[in-house]
């Protein structure tokens, strides 16, 4: 079976986990009280509920086309 | 020449997912030189490696269980998020720029409870605090406050 996909974001956006989550992260791991925890560094992002979300950079290219 | 300077009324800032700056006074995100014990090449080619810290004067209000009094009481050692909305607009933009991070809640060093007698019946007990930023803040310029 094919795994959910993980949502993606982008850096400085704010994540919304439930209260007193255990976020483990590229910068460590953390419990986080407030609802919200921001996302300040690309990579993948996973909570003790088993959410996850991968963070890119700001400036993506723009893979799909478009005009010149 | 600087085009649109920062007044000293508009500063609104989020703690968690909650707007505090009712009861918010004197907020600052602060730089230092880093205390860490190890310093990279990169940090020292770069001036040295910094802590930002967000310090900030909060009212004392230990009967309300979302107030900032309590978070420091009930919270401190966890990490929360930090939203600086210093131009005060729905929407950040790069002319609308925010401010965000994680930070760790702490006790104060000093005052924790109380303070010097006042008649004024507006005059509120107050905590001064430094919450440490796990990173540099990130400038958001995208998305609603």
């Amino acid at each position: 079976m094919a795994g959910a996909r993980v949502p993606t974001a982008r850096v400085g956006e704010m994540w919304q986990v439930p209260e007193n989550s255990v976020i483990t992260g590229p910068h460590g791991t953390c419990t986080v009280t407030g609802g919200v925890f921001c996302l300040q560094l690309t990579g993948t992002y996973t909570n003790d509920t088993g959410d996850a979300v991968t963070v890119v950079a700001e400036d993506v290219p723009d893979e799909t086309g478009g005009d010149d | 020449m600087s085009a649109t300077p920062l007044g000293t009324r508009s500063l609104k800032i989020k703690i968690g997912a909650v707007e505090y700056n009712t009861d918010i006074s004197n907020c600052r995100i602060v730089s230092a030189a880093s205390d860490s014990d190890f310093t990279s090449f990169a940090q020292a080619a770069a001036g040295g490696a910094r802590d930002y810290t967000l310090a900030f004067t909060a009212t004392q209000d230990p009967a309300d269980s979302t107030s900032l009094w309590r978070k420091v009481f009930d919270s401190a050692g966890t990490t929360v998020a930090v939203s600086l909305n210093p131009y005060g607009g729905t929407t950040f933009s790069t002319s609308n720029p925010g401010y965000a991070g994680n930070v760790v809640i702490t006790e104060p060093d000093g005052d924790m409870l109380g303070g010097e007698a006042d008649a004024s019946t507006t005059a509120r007990f107050t905590i001064d605090l430094e919450w440490k930023f796990t990173a540099k803040p990130t400038q958001v310029t995208t998305g609603t406050y």
